[in-house]
């Protein structure tokens, strides 16, 4: 063992230097941060701990947290400048911000050395303290892709408006990105430097990026096990290279071509993949029922007393007001002065055809755009202005015009985001107890749309009418005191409209407030209380269904002018 | 004649067509109708070659056309006007026309503009104005000039009505008849479907992917029964029975 | 000194635009950075330099030898990378992902193997029958490879400027940027033209590579990489897709390095390019010369 120790030391400590600096990548990506800082970051982590070893006194711990404290501010700034900035444009913005790290550490002067850098930074590491660094670094990089964290950063990657919509502070969460990226970058730079005892510019090359990118896209981008497997696989392998050693380069950037093209999950992926293979044929075998079976009740279960979905009273009156609402893009009048109210436990309904507005409206109404006039206000509470992670928070929840389910979280874990920050619970750290009752609580959603059985598949196994009916067990799931629903039956066929429209019903019958957007006139004038019909952005028909549908300027809307004349 | 036979297209496993018929004579006017994801658009897609039907045949003039790429289906002379008009913002009039002429042979683009100019005299007087910049009415004149421009035999018109107002699109109706006129078939996928019916020969109304109705304009005659193939049997019930309670 | 300084900043300007306007013709039209076009300009001056060990290379065969390799490496680069990718993928996020990675992937498979059969050590064209001549203008010096550049850079960005504006292929090429499915529904055969617009910008690519071969003597394998930065630097000084903002941009940069270069010892040169990616992306995202995209209503 010891001897094995010994003549592998090098390769032993690379392996957790490697890992955290590869962390450094694979966490933002992870979480749809798009950003090679980590090279630059490394660079000041490295040149830090190297100067304040030479120049000052500082205990060797402290001198790890100021170099992991600057990595970390010099990364958040960067994600503060690159705000504006997504995929592409980011990751050659802050590939620039890397090469401008090795232009600074030559022009650096006696500081850091010039072109030959910095020597003789000596000082004692024990490589039980780089392996406490490294399993420090998996451990976090664990937990943030597990539970809460890990359904919230999956949305921010995968559709941050929805995340958005969800109660998740998208910008934030970016901004952590950031943060983390460049502490642990920092981190692997101090890591080096002690193993080394030297730092120079051509450490920090583009070259050294590819290595630690290859072992994270080779490894599998999504998940940190399959960075810590990438990272063995190329510290451990290339001294077995033999003859190959000089092929090395070129060996690593054929396998991300490869990977990139057609193993964009990497290693974790294949391996995921095979497993749930495995599990499916066991299950098969097994004779268990498959999604379709038991999945499409014979009718929407019957209003039951919710277990974990109550909702607690508010005070009477109105539950949305909107007050001479106006929205324009460019000179284009969308939505053009419209007021309404809805009332506590009522079905709204907002009618009309194409580019009438009713989409916009329900924009403006989630905060997606920014009304030019009027106030919007929920619960007497002018919300006009508040952030649009803010109104999820607040029990308004919504739909969308298409399905918008993360393809990556099971059916059960997408429900489940619709509580963890919307839900009426406790938001702090969740206890065990909470953990259970929340999971109770999304399964009784999935059941009240009549999908039990299908906890553990992914969408996609879904037919289209299940994964619509998940969205809207994502949207009730957090008790939420107002449902906005953007043409919740477009493209489904008769009876899973019909299956639609008596949930909808019902959901109105245990109190909840609903607003729908919708073209089915049929079902609008079947199921709402209350109806708002636009057109070219005004209203046109106000009230009682029957009301609406008999107006003249609703028929023309519809139908054309001479309908409504022979009307 | 341009036809379609039993298309069934899917996305994913969303079947968005199932089973739809239609066809259209040069100089006809062929109105699809249905509520909004009965699958009109996607009919009109694949037709033009943007989606690759699952089953179903598309001929025009006896030659199957099937599952052509859309640059390959614009030379068999069928021409789509996809919704929201989808006009080239930044190019200017002239160089949408000269776009809309790609597969038209040489020595025919100026000919061809010069009779979409006078068809659409307005386009003339912008023809150096970045098209981004045309009001929505210009914008559809300006994407039926480029469909023309193709000098096709067939024109597939999705909902030309989409964010125009009501007298905007009493002229654009009247320029879909002049080009009928001037022998084009044109098939025409529309929710403001009362307006356009004087238009039409044929009336196809689709539901849920389906055809629900197929036949010549004038077997809906009858406003009532009209409203309630389209609005559907319980909106009028509740509608009526409202007004005569 | 004032006339030294413009000579040096037009040709070195000439370089920039001929290569950035590879760059910015593929991205405009299939919004794909290509992240190897660095790699494509390297393996072109190494496979000239091959060939010059061999036998004897004309300036013109140098030029041609380049051209080849740079558009034929580029197309399957397409095929094989992004073509797969953009045929394979879900959506747009992981598309935008796997490009890079590709891109990446591409680069450094050419450049390692670049790196590995060089050294690392400079390389140049050993046997050229092309003789430097230098010529004395008022007290500053030109060569005839300086002029040959910028005639060339010239020459060729104005006919890629007049082919896009008045031709009916560069028309189509345009339309496809703006909006590639009704450009198919105009009849424009999309994955011909985007598999044309590669090779051209392979070609520029690999015609930079020559030519700056013959102003600087040599590269090393990292040229390329240092290169692919200042390229995205004047595509976005001057606005994805836009031809005079490629020239306004390829001038800038060229300005401020031959002004440091001038002015100051020179270390911080490579810093100018990386700084103003930074600070136009930060006050003008489009670019100077790029249009915001027009809202449709």
């Amino acid at each position: 063992m010891t001897v094995w120790y010994e003549s592998n030391l090098i390769l032993i400590q690379s392996t957790f230097i490697f890992l955290v600096l590869a962390l450094s990548i694979q966490i933002p990506v992870r979480w749809g941060v798009l950003t090679f800082g980590g090279l630059g970051c490394f660079g000041v982590g490295a040149y830090t701990a190297a100067i304040l070893t030479i120049r000052t006194g500082l205990p060797q711990f402290l001198i790890l947290i100021l170099a992991v404290l600057a990595g970390a501010l010099i990364s958040l700034l960067i994600g503060l400048v690159c705000a504006r900035l997504d995929g592409m444009y980011l990751a050659m913005a802050t590939l620039a911000f890397d090469l401008i790290v090795g232009v600074v550490a030559i022009n650096g002067g006696s500081l850091t050395g010039g072109v030959d850098g910095l020597y003789g930074v000596t000082a004692d590491v024990h490589t039980a303290t780089l392996a406490a660094l490294a399993g420090i670094a998996l451990a976090a990089a664990i937990y943030m892709q597990r539970g809460r964290l890990g359904r919230a950063t999956t949305a921010v990657r995968d559709d941050p408006e929805l995340g958005v919509s969800l109660g998740i502070n998208v910008r934030r969460f970016r901004h952590m990105a950031f943060t983390i990226s460049g502490a642990l970058a920092a981190c692997a730079g101090v890591m080096y430097v002690r193993v080394n005892t030297t730092i120079t510019p051509d450490n920090i090359q583009f070259g050294a990026l590819v290595v630690a990118m290859t072992m994270v896209i080779v490894g599998g981008w999504k998940s940190s096990l399959g960075t810590l497997a990438g990272v063995i696989i190329f510290t451990w392998l290339p001294p077995h290279l033999g003859m190959f050693q000089t092929w090395q380069a070129v060996i690593y950037s054929a396998l991300v071509l490869v990977a990139a093209v057609l193993v964009p999950t990497g290693a974790a992926g294949v391996a995921r993949a095979a497993v749930s293979r495995i599990r499916e044929r066991r299950r098969r075998t097994a004779g268990t029922a498959t999604v379709s079976a038991g999945a499409v009740p014979e009718a929407p279960a019957a209003p039951r007393p919710a277990a974990g979905i109550q909702r607690p009273p508010r005070d009477a009156g109105p539950v949305v007001e909107v007050q001479h609402l106006a929205v324009h893009f460019g000179g284009v009048k969308a939505v053009d002065d419209v007021s309404f109210t809805v009332q506590r436990g009522e079905l709204f309904g907002i009618l009309g055809p194409n580019g009438s507005g009713k989409s916009t409206l329900l924009a403006a109404l989630t905060r997606f755009v920014d009304p030019v006039k009027g106030r919007i206000v929920f619960y007497g509470e002018d919300c006009t202005g508040i952030a649009q992670y803010a109104l999820g928070r607040r029990g308004i929840a919504r739909t969308f015009q298409t399905v918008r389910l993360l393809e990556d979280l099971r059916v059960v874990e997408n429900v489940l985001l619709g509580n963890d920050r919307t839900g009426r619970g406790d938001r702090s750290r969740p206890s065990a107890r909470q953990k259970a009752a929340r999971w109770d609580d999304a399964l009784a959603a999935l059941a009240r749309v009549g999908l039990q059985g299908t906890e553990l598949h992914h969408p996609s196994e879904l037919s289209y009418g299940q994964q619509r009916r998940v969205e809207i067990a994502r949207a009730i799931v957090g008790a939420p005191d107002v449902l906005l629903l953007d043409e919740p039956v477009a493209g489904m066929n008769r009876e899973e409209r019909v299956e639609i429209a008596a949930l909808l019903r019902s959901l109105k019958d245990e109190g909840l407030t609903l607003i729908l957007v919708e073209h089915d006139v049929e079902m609008m004038a079947s199921i709402c209380d209350r109806l708002l019909a636009m057109n070219s952005g005004q209203e046109i028909a106000h009230g009682a269904p029957a009301d609406v549908l008999a107006h003249p300027a609703v028929r023309e809307a519809y139908l054309g002018r001479r309908a409504a004349i022979d009307a | 004649m341009l036809e379609v036979a039993d298309l069934h297209v899917h996305y994913g496993k969303l079947a968005a067509v199932q089973g739809v018929s239609l066809r259209v004579e040069p100089g006809a006017v062929t109105l699809v109708i249905g509520v909004n994801g009965a699958g009109k658009s996607t009919t009109l897609r694949a037709i033009a070659g943007l989606h690759r039907p699952t089953r179903g045949v598309v001929t025009v003039e006896g030659k199957a056309i099937t599952g052509r790429p859309a640059h390959d289906v614009v030379r068999e002379g069928v021409v789509l006007v996809p919704e929201g008009r989808r006009i080239f913002a930044p190019l200017t009039v002239l160089e949408n026309l000269r776009m809309g002429a790609y597969t038209a042979k040489r020595d025919q683009v100026a000919e061809s503009i010069r009779e979409i100019f006078e068809l659409f005299p307005i386009l003339q007087k912008r023809r150096s104005t970045p098209a981004g910049l045309l009001s929505g009415g210009e914008q559809q004149m300006l994407a039926f000039g480029r469909a023309l421009a193709a000098r096709p035999k067939y024109i597939l018109l999705d909902e030309p009505s989409m964010g125009l107002a009501p007298a905007v699109f009493d002229t654009v109706l009247d320029s879909i008849g002049r080009m009928a006129a001037t022998g084009i078939g044109i098939v025409m996928v529309e929710q403001n479907a009362e307006a356009c019916l004087s238009l039409a020969n044929d009336v196809v109304i689709l539901a849920q992917g389906e055809v629900a109705f197929a036949g010549a304009a004038g077997a809906l005659q009858s406003e009532h029964a009209f409203l309630r193939t389209l609005l559907g049997e319980s909106a009028f019930s509740a509608a009526e029975s409202e007004r005569d309670g | 000194m004032f006339l030294q300084d413009a000579i040096n900043t037009v040709s070195l300007a000439s370089i920039y635009l001929l290569f950035a306007t590879g760059m910015s013709l593929v991205w405009g039209t299939t919004g794909i950075l290509n992240f190897a076009h660095g790699s494509l300009f390297l393996a072109s001056i190494y496979a000239a330099h091959i060939v010059a060990l061999e036998t004897t290379l004309s300036f013109a065969g140098a030029i041609i030898v380049g051209v080849i390799v740079g558009a034929v490496l580029a197309v399957v680069l397409y095929v094989v990378a992004f073509n797969l990718v953009l045929r394979r993928v879900r959506d747009k996020a992981s598309a935008e992902l796997q490009i890079l990675m590709a891109g990446i992937g591409f680069d450094g498979l050419l450049v390692a193997i670049i790196a590995r059969n060089t050294l690392s050590e400079p390389f140049g064209l050993s046997n050229t029958t092309y003789r430097t001549v230098t010529y004395d203008v008022f007290g500053a010096f030109v060569t005839n490879t300086r002029i040959y550049v910028v005639i060339l850079a010239l020459a060729l960005t104005t006919a890629i400027g007049v082919w896009a504006k008045r031709t009916r292929s560069g028309l189509a090429m345009r339309a496809i940027g703006v909006d590639p499915e009704i450009a198919s529904l105009m009849g424009v055969n999309r994955g011909r033209m985007t598999l044309g617009i590669m090779a051209i910008s392979g070609a520029l690519a690999g015609l930079t590579g020559v030519l700056l071969v013959y102003v600087s003597a040599a590269v090393v394998p990292t040229t390329g990489t240092n290169l692919l930065i200042k390229g995205f630097a004047i595509v976005v000084l001057g606005g994805v897709g836009s031809m005079t903002g490629v020239v306004i941009g390829a001038l800038t940069l060229a300005l401020a390095e031959t002004i440091i270069n001038t002015y100051t010892p020179g270390t911080w040169v490579n810093a100018v390019a990386f700084g103003l990616i930074l600070i136009v992306l930060l006050l003008r995202p489009q670019g100077l010369f790029g249009k915001k995209e027009v809202r449709r209503t």
